[in-house]
């Protein structure tokens, strides 16, 4: 989980971070809305500074259904996440922050965390392989 | 349409100059960009978007030679699919709406979801939002993606999207409004008339008899089908005359009437002079037939074009003599 947001915070602080990278801690169609969104800021010329960090972590549910992985029945571990992004900014080449004044620096999201090679890696397999931004208060503390 | 039995999807819109949707201006956000704070999945119900000169040849008065070919003019039918940029979504503002191909690297296009839709590869696992409640194996989840291959989010589609689903083309649509146009072959003006003898080295004078909408043109008419609502617009470009004796004329004029106070002259527009009787012909008749050469311009769906139509003719019997002068 922890690399998820660090491989994801350095893919968008280095624009020459191979995005590639991001194979490793995402799948399915997270992966394509990951690359996607670093994609378009190193288009618009865009990038991240500082880290995001985990204020809080639930484990919703977990699934170790592997009947028929092409169909997305895998193991599945659904978290919620509190992520702390108040150290996080997102600038321009003018050095402009672009981040919306409605940002939230904290807020839960629940991520799907999919291991489509469990057969072959049951550890090291693990991916988030979708994600939602969840509508409850965040995290304290 | 298996695809009409898809029940959600989400909308991703990506965080660019000007065109960021903060989450807390959408009630409809599902999902926000931890980093910018923008929303970048909105759910979207499926179907909310909208469903997107010629080489004349030269009148001829007499010109022994044959008709230029007829020139090119159809344009393509169009696509059938059509992207309609939803300002509230769209990734890049100063990307134009219009016709886009119906299959692209993104996969086949979607009318009805504004993308282009193509199997997440792998599925989304167990009870990811994607799936909105369906069961792994009932359907799949397909990437969304507008023509220059943002991804808009993941839509559940009960089988395949095909691409014969598209709709008739707005070319196809112009046929049939071409087909209720009734077009017909003109009848033909001729002096000398068919039914008279004419005379070699006297100009014939060549017309259209009933030149009309529906001989001559211009003629519009629409035809819908599907949700493409085209305009047809039918004129004769030309009109090829084949005299018979070789010659092919080529007016782009219905043709000047003959009248007798015009005497021996040649026609103004559109004539012949034949050179020979026509004795040795099977009949002892020349056989004049005018083809009408028609074009189509057509507009709709946000797009525009030309078709060609099958050509017209009618034919008429003439008979040529050779003038005799007695001198005493």
């Amino acid at each position: 989980m922890r690399d998820y947001y660090a491989v994801t915070d350095k893919v968008g602080q280095d624009p020459d971070a191979r995005l590639s990278r991001l194979d490793g801690v995402a799948t399915s169609v997270e992966l394509s809305t990951r690359q996607q969104i670093v994609e378009q800021w190193r288009a618009d010329g865009w990038r991240k500074t500082g880290r995001t960090t985990i204020a809080d972590l639930i484990v919703q549910s977990v699934t170790m259904d592997n009947s028929d992985p092409d169909v997305g029945r895998v193991p599945t571990v659904q978290v919620d996440v509190c992520y702390d992004v108040s150290e996080v900014d997102l600038v321009d080449q003018a050095g402009n922050s672009r981040v919306s004044p409605d940002r939230a620096d904290r807020g839960w999201e629940r991520l799907y965390v999919a291991n489509y090679d469990y057969k072959t890696d049951p550890d090291n397999g693990w991916r988030v392989a979708s994600l939602e931004t969840l509508e409850k208060a965040p995290c304290t503390g | 349409m298996h695809w009409l039995r898809a029940t959600v999807t989400a909308i991703v819109a990506f965080a660019i100059s000007g065109v960021a949707i903060p989450a807390s201006a959408d009630p409809h956000c599902k999902a926000i960009d931890r980093d910018s704070g923008v929303c970048v999945i909105i759910a979207q119900d499926p179907g909310s978007t909208a469903e997107p000169g010629p080489d004349r040849s030269a009148s001829g008065t007499g010109g022994r030679s044959e008709a230029p070919a007829k020139p090119a003019r159809r344009s393509g039918n169009g696509s059938a699919c059509t992207w309609e940029p939803q300002g509230s979504i769209t990734i890049h503002l100063d990307e134009a709406g219009g016709p886009v191909p119906c299959t692209s690297e993104y996969g086949v296009w979607s009318e009805r979801w504004n993308c282009y839709l193509s199997e997440a590869t792998p599925q989304p696992p167990t009870g990811a939002p994607e799936w909105e409640g369906h069961e792994q194996g009932d359907g799949a989840i397909y990437e969304c993606r507008i023509p220059s291959g943002g991804l808009q989010g993941g839509v559940w589609l009960a089988a395949p999207p095909d691409a014969a689903d598209v709709g008739p083309s707005p070319g196809e649509v112009a046929q049939i409004a071409v087909e209720r146009m009734n077009l017909r072959a003109v009848e033909i003006g001729m002096s000398p008339d068919p039914d008279g003898p004419g005379v070699v080295a006297l100009p014939t004078w060549l017309w259209v008899q009933d030149p009309g909408e529906q001989t001559f043109g211009p003629i519009t008419r629409t035809a819908s089908a599907g949700s493409v609502t085209v305009s047809a617009t039918a004129r004769v470009e030309r009109i090829v005359w084949d005299m018979g004796d070789g010659t092919q004329v080529v007016c782009t004029g219905p043709g000047t009437p003959y009248e007798s106070r015009f005497g021996r002259d040649a026609s103004p527009d559109c004539g012949h002079t034949y050179t020979r009787e026509s004795g040795f012909q099977p009949g002892q008749r020349y056989t004049v037939t005018a083809t009408s050469e028609w074009v189509v311009d057509w507009e709709g769906a946000g797009q525009s074009g030309s078709l060609d139509v099958d050509d017209l003719s009618r034919s008429v019997q003439v008979s040529i003599g050779e003038a005799q002068v007695l001198v005493n």
